[in-house]
């Protein structure tokens, strides 16, 4: 019986993997710059290169002034600089996810049975610039790990220039992203759609230990240039519209990188991360519902650390982008007694992991990548759903082939080997295309 | 640690307070028009001005006509439509913060062991009634508002669809209206006295405006309005089922009557708006169509329900320029606002699931609100509120009359760009009910239209 629990936990883990996830490549962008896709993205969309985070530092505000569709409607006595339309992009994605894992004396189902996923993690984008100095993206998406039709999530940003960057404040919730996607532009997984491959949590160490995914609330303060980045904030790793009573106890983050442009074509990343504290809201309020009638407060402990690098840049005429990550520490330890319903990414956990990334793309629209990740659950209790509650290793390949700049196919294949639990080996196979307009 | 991040979050607060400063309009309309926002709206977002409240009633088809807003038009059938389909967002963040704050039973937001919850706690509202709006010009004389909003995870659908055509000073139009969430005369209320929900001084309507308080300008409606505005006149007539539900209500012709007068006397730089409404009649629609929560329910059956609403009110609205600082005072009274349900117990699932908004059976009150715009991007407000419930409590059967109250608020409204807005609002509440302490309320909300 508890084997047949633990592969049936093994299980609904391996289907978050399929939970959607926020595009970060939005043609609405194009639309406000005039700029093609690749003036953002290296290599395939969602990946951002060095004129990518530049665009995001600025708050999304940067526009094509020689196109009258996307001239400004400026203010009078009060200043507005409003695009004349509303940008809005469409992502669509679909899937077919194939794992192997045994749930012995049952008929295969799920991701088992080999999983076709339409629609699923696509939704409408709005946004771009706001106003002067003001921007922000919202999306509109389904929710199918809950009852909801419709999520909304997303951010506004101020920002100004700064020296040669910008400075800002972004304020932020989302479902999915995690704590430090207020503002986080490079491509190491700390931000949930910047990652090198589709099934992150078989390849990325901080989608893997959950710190750079799953719903978050907060405010951010950052300045970025072309070679440093730092930021911090404080968020509530929650997301709820009718409302978050979690008063003044937030868990502040930091993160600190810095970027050296080497000859014309490559940049080296290396980065920190960190959070750390206590948050305090009513078990209501963090499963998703707000009604106070026999609510009681839960204490929210969050703390965790890493590094992080990145290389990209070409040899010869072939580009290449390599990234590290390292979680050395994520704990997440709640107040309700086991067995109580919370959001999952607030059960608790304790775990670390490294991974290590990398991609070349031999043609332009041709990428051949392969990761390896090495994952360590130091929790005693099994009832986790957000992350594994067993050690793995995980060695990945893929392919990517970008037909256009908005349409991306991925193949990617991961073979897992769980340690020291009676789980055999097992693997995981995707079959993907996005396609963003 | 608990020091740190208090001086983060009061940091971070102070920043955004000395960033923001105008916000909630329909940017749609400004790229239809070409025109700033503060072309329709007087002070900030939330309030129309003259010209606002003429482009709401050409049913929102002025346009440039130019460039991306050219017009499409018919050979043998007329047509006019723009070659753009205008959009917009309004994006709400709130922070609410009360000391006291108590439930319909009287009760503090508190835990079983005393602790605060809520807004006595410190509650944040992300995305809370932010909207999507498909709006503008629809054809020659035709033109709308669609809006699509969340609520607890469910997509909301509302919206309006209003035929107007000129009639000398001013339009004679038609409007088909259904609204979760404005009231029944929000198919074509232009003034800024909170008969219209959209249209107030503050944020915290229900304890700063009379018709929001008692119930009577906010809530779902489902019905038709013809209306004739001219020079210094409004009039409308209509009938609305309180409903909302796009599977179907079930009405067959009981709707509920209403009519809303108002007039305006210009003097000087200034404008005085005289108005008055009323309603009265009975809707009778199954309770399924009024609350879909009860299709499942296994303890109410599927049955006829009268509704039954008898009230009136009346408004007033001063704008303009006094001492060179823009100006808008509204008073709003409602002597009466009276529901009555043929048969209470068929709108609720026993024991005690509450569909929808309740809404108290019999409320009076009165309001005046004044905001003061010292600068064109900044400025005061101040109201005061006077509520008297009456009840009985339909809803929820255990909750007595603490809607009883008398309350003071100051406010403060900063535009940080025309379509961005930082609204704090501090209210002082003295419920009227022995036993129950006076609390206080401080609402902070940052609403960005783009």
């Amino acid at each position: 019986m508890k084997t047949f629990t633990k592969k049936l936990l093994l299980l609904s883990g391996a289907l978050l993997l399929v939970l959607p996830e926020a595009a970060n490549a939005l043609p609405g962008f194009a639309r406000q710059t005039g700029e093609s896709c690749t003036s953002c993205h290296t290599q395939n969309m969602p990946k951002l290169n060095t004129h990518g985070r530049h665009f995001a530092l600025s708050g999304y505000t940067l526009y094509d002034a020689k196109n009258e569709n996307q001239s400004l409607i400026e203010g009078s006595e009060v200043a507005l600089g409003l695009p004349a339309v509303l940008n809005v992009s469409a992502v669509l994605k679909a899937r077919y996810v194939k794992s192997t894992q045994d749930t012995n004396n049952t008929e295969a189902v799920g991701t088992e049975r080999g999983e076709i996923q339409v629609l699923e993690g696509s939704g409408l984008f709005f946004g771009g610039r706001v106003a002067n100095n003001v921007g922000s993206i919202v999306s509109l998406t389904g929710d199918p790990s809950s009852d909801n039709d419709v999520v909304f999530g997303g951010k506004a940003i101020l920002a100004y220039e700064l020296f040669n960057g910008y400075s800002g404040l972004s304020l932020y919730s989302t479902k999915i992203n995690g704590t430090f996607s207020g503002m986080e532009n490079f491509n190491t997984g700390l931000n949930a759609p910047l990652k090198q491959f589709e099934n992150a949590n078989s390849t990325n160490a901080a989608q893997a230990t959950g710190i750079g995914r799953g719903p978050a609330t907060g405010l951010q303060a950052y300045y970025g240039d072309d070679h440093f980045f730092a930021t911090f904030g404080a968020m509530i790793p929650s997301q709820n519209s009718e409302g978050l009573d979690a008063g003044s106890s937030v868990i502040p983050f930091a993160r600190f990188a810095y970027n050296q442009p080497i000859a014309k074509t490559w940049n080296i990343m290396l980065g920190a991360y960190w959070l750390s504290g206590d948050m305090k809201a009513s078990d209501q309020a963090l499963n998703g519902e707000l009604i106070t009638t026999g609510a009681t407060l839960t204490n929210i402990h969050k703390e965790g650390y890493g590094i992080d690098f990145e290389a990209s840049g070409n040899i010869g005429s072939v580009s290449t982008m390599t990234t590290i990550n390292v979680t050395l520490k994520n704990i997440v330890e709640n107040s309700l007694p086991i067995g109580s319903t919370i959001s999952p990414n607030l059960e608790a956990t304790d775990n670390q992991a490294a991974s290590i990334e990398f991609q070349v793309n031999p043609i332009t629209p041709l990428g051949v990548k392969i990761a390896y990740l090495t994952y360590n659950n130091n929790a005693t209790q099994v009832n986790n759903s957000f992350v594994n509650w067993y050690d793995y290793n995980a060695p990945s390949l893929g392919l990517t082939y970008t037909p256009r700049q908005n349409i991306v196919l991925n193949m990617q294949y991961s073979y897992i080997t769980p340690s020291g639990i009676i789980l055999d080996n097992y693997s995981e196979f995707y079959l993907s295309a996005a396609i963003a307009f | 640690m608990k020091h740190i991040r208090s001086s983060f979050l009061l940091s971070g607060f102070m920043l955004l307070v000395t960033i923001i400063e105008s916000a909630q309009a329909v940017p749609a309309f400004a790229r239809q028009t070409q025109l700033e926002c503060m072309a329709c709206h007087a002070q900030n977002q939330t309030k129309l001005n003259s010209f606002g409240r003429d482009f709401a009633r050409s049913a929102y088809t002025m346009s440039t006509e130019s460039g991306a807003q050219s017009l499409i038009d018919g050979e043998k059938l007329g047509l006019g439509i723009p070659m753009v389909l205008n959009m917009s967002m309004m994006l709400k963040g709130r922070y609410d913060k009360s000391s006291g704050a108590i439930n319909g039973k009287g009760l503090v937001l508190e835990t079983t062991t005393g602790e605060s919850i809520d807004s006595n706690r410190g509650i944040y509202e992300m995305f809370k009634t932010s909207t999507l709006n498909i709006a503008g010009r629809m054809s020659n004389n035709v033109g709308g508002i669609i809006e699509f909003r969340e609520k607890e995870g469910k997509a909301i659908l509302g919206g309006k669809v209003a035929v107007a055509f000129e009639t000398g000073d001013g339009y004679t139009g038609f409007v088909v209206n259904s609204t979760n969430n404005y009231g029944p005369f929000s198919g074509i209320e232009s003034y800024n006295t909170g008969l219209n929900k959209t249209l107030r001084q503050f944020e915290n309507h229900k304890l700063t405006n009379a018709i929001q308080a008692s119930d009577l300008g906010s809530g779902p409606a489902t019905g038709v309005q013809l209306y004739y505005s001219g020079h210094n006149f409004f009039a409308t007539l209509g009938a609305y089922v309180p409903a909302h539900n796009s599977d179907g209500i079930d009405i067959g012709g009981s709707m509920i009557p209403f009519a809303r007068l108002a007039y305006e006397i210009p003097m000087n730089e200034m404008t005085l708006i005289i108005g008055a409404f009323g309603m009265n009649g009975t809707a009778k629609a199954s309770n399924t169509s009024y609350y879909t929560g009860l299709i499942d329910s296994v303890n109410t059956p599927q049955a006829l329900v009268g509704v039954t609403k008898e009230s009136y009110g009346f408004d007033l609205q001063l704008e303009g320029t006094l001492q060179e600082m823009s100006t808008i005072l509204t008073i709003a009274i409602v002597p009466q606002n009276r529901t009555t349900l043929s048969d209470p117990s068929l709108m609720v699932d026993e024991p005690a699931k509450i569909y929808g908004e309740p809404e108290d059976a019999e409320m009076q009150s009165y309001s005046i609100d004044l905001s003061l715009s010292p600068r064109p991007n900044w400025g005061v407000k101040m109201a005061f509120l006077s509520v008297n419930d009456t009840g009985p409590h339909y809803y929820l059967l255990d909750k007595i009359d603490v809607k009883d109250k008398d309350v003071v608020t100051l406010g403060f409204d900063y535009s940080f760009r025309q379509n961005i807005k930082l609204t704090m609002e501090y209210s002082m509440v003295e419920p009227k009910k022995d036993g129950i302490k006076n609390f206080t309320d401080l609402l902070s909300a940052l609403t960005i239209s783009f």
